[in-house]
């Protein structure tokens, strides 16, 4: 039955313009982080474009691969965090804005498969555009030639924009419960967003080993931070999410 | 009617702090059945409707559909066929592509699709999307969605909405003759004569109670009585001449649609 699912689907997803537009929002990042990383390897040139500039001295931004592939790390952790909040939100909230989550409830397949069948489809989404990140990523470092370019290092900015986006997905599952029991997009496009500032904020505290979304961002910074007690709290988000979304979908009221 | 009962409900209740919209109704739809469900908007047909397909839970009682409680292995589904308030589809997606991501889910045959879009008009709209679609043909695609995997049973939610009368008639003599075949058809709607036109039984709900249930024949009996003793002649000349100018109207479109 999962096949099935999951091939209904994608096929619900035919000529959505929303991948699109996530893929375009994801590829933007690297553009914007290249920017900085080439304003300040030509501070003369950085100088004629004003605030612009000044903003880039100020961040004490350094143009090398080891900082770009840490931006990009963060790219995928904190874009996880958000934009893949979205994508859930849109793929559990589209039915109710549509008005067909009646009609998939209702169907003679059992309702834990929809919430499997759309996690599965919003991985791939996501791989996806993890993928496209970190591709982009290379070509970009590519013809800014970064200095400290290796091979080892190049890896190691793939290898960590991967890893973020991973355990990013460890902690959406909540997003859609969210929708779910909103039967709204917009509250779960809300608690995505809020959860990426609230995993800033618990970031700088002494509980940002436990707080799902902290771990997120700091692992993004810095891979070293992720330790077992932090991947067990990770794994134990995604369990409890796509628990509580099949459970609201299994015994609450629905549409 | 004799015959197995496919669809009953016990008590069924359901509660929303207050507000009881559904208080206690006792159905039962026997096989080859048809049963209109007759009230009016906010009587308590849609929440009924709703927990008999499991969408809700209720807050006291039960439905049993096939001579077994619904839970939540939902397999019985694949014997029902239904249509629940407003006709909805994927916007982004056909009408053929819409009833091929049901036929996929409900293990109707491939061939399913392109007989039903043909038996319900939808041929000239099949690879348009169904968000460009008139209300009527939404409708349309709706029941085509609900007839799909050829269920036994069919729970439809005001069918005949959004259609215009000559799309009224059609589906009309679709249920005539699903019913004809022996697919139970329980119906709800507020329109009298969407439901005199076809029911084998009707039950009149109102403010979540079933206030009176009867075969047609004897709820027609009824209602001439009431209708002999509470209206003047005039009154009841003025009745049938709109019954008769429906009447005309209906046959006269038909006949253009027809030409």
């Amino acid at each position: 039955m999962m096949a099935q699912v999951v091939a209904a689907e994608f096929l619900k997803l035919k000529r959505s313009v929303v991948p699109w537009v996530t893929l375009g929002v994801m590829l933007l990042a690297p553009c914007g982080i290249a920017l900085f990383m080439w304003i300040v390897q030509h501070p003369e040139t950085a100088a004629t474009l004003g605030l612009l500039g000044t903003k880039a001295n100020l961040a004490g931004l350094e143009a090398t691969w080891p900082a770009f592939s840490g931006y990009l790390a963060m790219v995928a952790g904190g874009g996880g965090l958000g934009l893949l909040g979205f994508v859930l939100a849109y793929l559990f909230g589209r039915e109710y804005a549509d008005g067909t989550a009646k009609n998939m409830l209702a169907l003679p397949v059992g309702r834990h498969w929809f919430v499997l069948g759309k996690l599965t489809v919003a991985l791939v989404w996501w791989a996806v555009l993890a993928v496209a990140v970190a591709a982009e990523g290379l070509l970009l470092g590519w013809v800014l030639d970064l200095p400290d370019r290796t091979p080892g290092a190049m890896a190691l900015a793939v290898g960590t924009t991967l890893l973020a986006a991973g355990i990013s997905f460890l902690v959406v599952p909540l997003t859609a419960w969210v929708t779910v029991a909103t039967r709204s997009a917009l509250g779960a496009v809300a608690f995505a967003f809020g959860t990426l500032l609230l995993g800033d904020l618990l970031g700088h505290t002494g509980w940002a080993e436990w707080t799902p979304w902290s771990i997120v961002l700091l692992a993004a910074e810095d891979a070293t931070m992720l330790t077992w007690a932090s991947v067990a709290v990770l794994v134990a988000t995604f369990v409890v999410g796509t628990m509580v979304t099949i459970l609201q979908l299994e015994y609450a009221d629905n549409p | 009617m004799d015959g197995e009962v496919v669809l009953s409900t016990q008590a069924l209740a359901k509660h929303y702090g207050r507000v009881r919209a559904v208080d206690g109704i006792d159905l039962e739809v026997r096989r080859g059945e048809v049963y209109g469900f007759l009230g009016r908007n906010g009587a308590g047909k849609t929440t009924t409707i709703r927990m008999l397909l499991g969408l809700i839970r209720p807050t006291a009682g039960a439905v049993r559909v096939f001579g077994r409680p619904i839970g939540h292995n939902q397999e019985w589904l694949r014997r029902v066929g239904f249509l629940v308030e407003s006709a909805t589809a994927y916007p982004n997606l056909t009408v053929r592509e819409n009833l091929d991501l049901q036929r996929r889910l409900t293990g109707a045959p491939v061939s399913s699709v392109a007989e039903w879009i043909g038996r319900l008009g939808l041929g000239p709209y099949a690879d348009r999307r169904a968000g460009r679609l008139s209300l009527g043909n939404k409708q349309r695609l709706s029941l085509a969605r609900a007839l799909l995997h050829a269920p036994e049973v069919l729970i439809l939610d005001e069918p005949a909405n959004a259609l215009d009368p000559a799309g009224i008639v059609e589906v009309r003599e679709l249920l005539r003759g699903l019913a004809a075949e022996g697919v139970t058809v329980f119906m709800s709607s507020h329109i009298l004569a969407e439901v005199a036109h076809l029911a084998d039984r009707i039950g009149i709900v109102h403010a979540g109670r079933l206030l009176e249930e009867a075969p047609r024949d004897v709820l027609a009996s009824r209602a001439r009585e009431y209708v002999r003793d509470a209206f003047t002649q005039s009154e009841r000349e003025e009745a049938l001449l709109t019954a008769d100018l429906e009447r005309y109207f209906l046959a006269r479109t038909s006949a253009e649609v027809a030409r």
